[in-house]
């Protein structure tokens, strides 16, 4: 084994590890926003929108993300859509993670009695308001675990976007490989790294439940 | 304006609910003048609840409309008579006239009784922090509640949390307050500070629509009963004249059921039967 020979593709790793990095709060903040278009859409809307809803959770749950990918990427350009990869790759994350996160956010907010928002609607709030004001900040902490998953789950999934040259850690070490014939050392250093990266995303994610939660019950009870 | 041209407060036409094969309400037709406390009665299923659901929009109506002070609810007319759907803020708007306390109280746990109260102050109304907390401070001191301010609903009975409930809905000043058996789910010996609110309520001539099963609180302040069984209206009638002697046969059997054994009123007089 040959560690050294490693050194001078550092830089090229870090730099993959970066867009990683970027991707992933990209895709993650983008999925999460559009989830709460789903939700929003779905449980307010007009009642076809709640259909149109339904129907593009059904296609995404029974689609693998490759095939996703590369209908955006290569499907797209033929209907004279252009577009990037680094474009493809987050609209590919951002659709395939939001009916996800849409269904883990519903879960949750599920558990708040209906009355609630009757009530909510007679004060007059409206469909966001009633979101942000009444059902977020009571099932934040239900909603938060489910949520770590998926988030990881597209923090992973960031490595299938090197099938389109995005230039991400992934792609990054298999060009590294190619050039040092050292497939193990640059592979396991890259597995430490996600490793350590994923496991430290989950428990910042378990540490904000936990303020979430503990305010909850020194709040209500 | 004379009486005959001033619009009732809330009006309901020809209101109708199905579900699938089920009609719960089924062509009610029901006006409550400016002022006027009018109790709903009836047995369970009768379609009391549905009805203030219908009136205030929660559940649209199947069939029929809603009036609010003369204007139709939900939709409008345009210059070619077309009928449209109001947009969702205006609709809002438009429902925001109308209060409403239901059964659970459905306050909102995470806010305290002052939040709760100031909630739709501050996100509808536009108040400032200053303006709405003054505002539900007054709100809650008519419910004698002054002191659980900073309370949260957790902390606070059944009937405290039902006179929340009435002040969030006050403080918005609705012109017309519905009451969804607002003491069904109270500790018996917690619905009478609840009873009480509302009889200083309607002493105030507030416009009241009350589904209750508290026969002596319609006795004592509702100036006029709908009897409703079946999704219908059975017979509606000045509260007095309901109680002493009540038109309908069906009505008699459920006073007759209900009023005299519990609390002492009047056995009521049976209605003749009709004339063959």
């Amino acid at each position: 084994m040959d560690w050294s020979s490693l050194v001078p593709y550092l830089p090229d790793l870090a730099r993959g590890f970066g867009v990683t990095l970027l991707l992933t709060a990209g895709g993650a903040a983008c999925a999460l926003a559009a989830a709460v278009v789903l939700v929003l859409g779905s449980t307010a809307g007009p009642h076809l929108l709640g259909r149109a809803i339904r129907v593009y959770t059904e296609i995404i749950l029974g689609l693998p993300i490759l095939v996703l990918l590369y209908l955006i990427y290569f499907v797209l350009p033929q209907a004279g859509i252009r577009i990037g990869e680094v474009t493809a790759g987050l609209l590919t994350l951002t659709l395939y993670y939001s009916p996800y996160m849409a269904e883990a956010i519903r879960g949750a907010i599920a558990s708040v009695p209906a009355g609630q928002v009757d009530a909510a609607r007679m004060i007059g709030l409206n469909p966001v308001q009633v979101f942000a004001r009444i059902l977020l900040p009571q099932t934040l902490g239900l909603m938060i675990p489910p949520l770590t998953g998926i988030l990881i789950g597209l923090a992973k999934d960031t490595a299938i976007l090197s099938v389109i040259s995005v230039h991400e850690l992934s792609y990054v070490t298999k060009r590294v490989v190619s050039r040092t014939y050292a497939p193990f050392e640059v592979w396991a250093l890259v597995a430490a790294i996600y490793w350590v990266t994923l496991t430290a995303l989950d428990a910042a994610l378990r540490r904000v439940e936990w303020r979430v939660t503990r305010f909850r019950m020194s709040g209500a009870a | 304006m004379d009486a005959a041209t001033v619009p009732a407060a809330i009006a309901g036409e020809g209101l109708t609910m199905r579900y699938g094969a089920a009609t719960v309400l089924d062509g009610v037709d029901i006006a409550v003048s400016r002022g006027e406390v009018v109790c709903v009665l009836g047995p369970s299923g009768s379609g009391k609840s549905t009805l203030l659901r219908c009136l205030s929009f929660l559940t649209p109506p199947t069939a029929g409309a809603v009036y609010i002070g003369g204007e139709r609810m939900g939709v409008r007319s345009d210059a070619g008579g077309r009928i449209a759907t109001l947009p969702a803020k205006t609709f809002r708007q438009q429902r925001s006239r109308v209060g409403m306390v239901f059964q659970s109280f459905n306050l909102w746990p995470h806010l305290t009784a002052l939040g709760n109260v100031t909630e739709g102050l501050l996100r509808v109304r536009g108040q400032t922090q200053r303006e709405a907390r003054s505002r539900g401070m007054e709100m809650l001191a008519s419910v004698g509640l002054a002191d659980k301010a900073d309370a949260h609903p957790a902390r606070l009975s059944g009937g405290q949390q039902q006179r929340v409930a009435i002040a969030r809905a006050l403080a918005m000043d609705p012109e017309i307050l519905l009451f969804d058996e607002p003491t069904s789910a109270l500790d018996p010996e917690l619905v009478g500070e609840v009873l009480a609110v509302m009889e200083a309520l309607a002493a105030r001539h507030t416009t009241m629509i009350v589904v209750t099963h508290e026969i002596a609180f319609a006795a004592e302040a509702a100036d006029r009963v709908v009897f409703m069984d079946a999704g219908r209206i059975v017979e509606t009638a000045p509260a007095e004249r309901f109680f002493s002697a009540p038109t309908e046969e069906r009505s008699w059997r459920f006073l007759d059921q209900t009023m005299g054994r519990y609390i002492g009123l009047a056995r009521p007089a049976r209605p003749a039967p009709p004339a063959p």
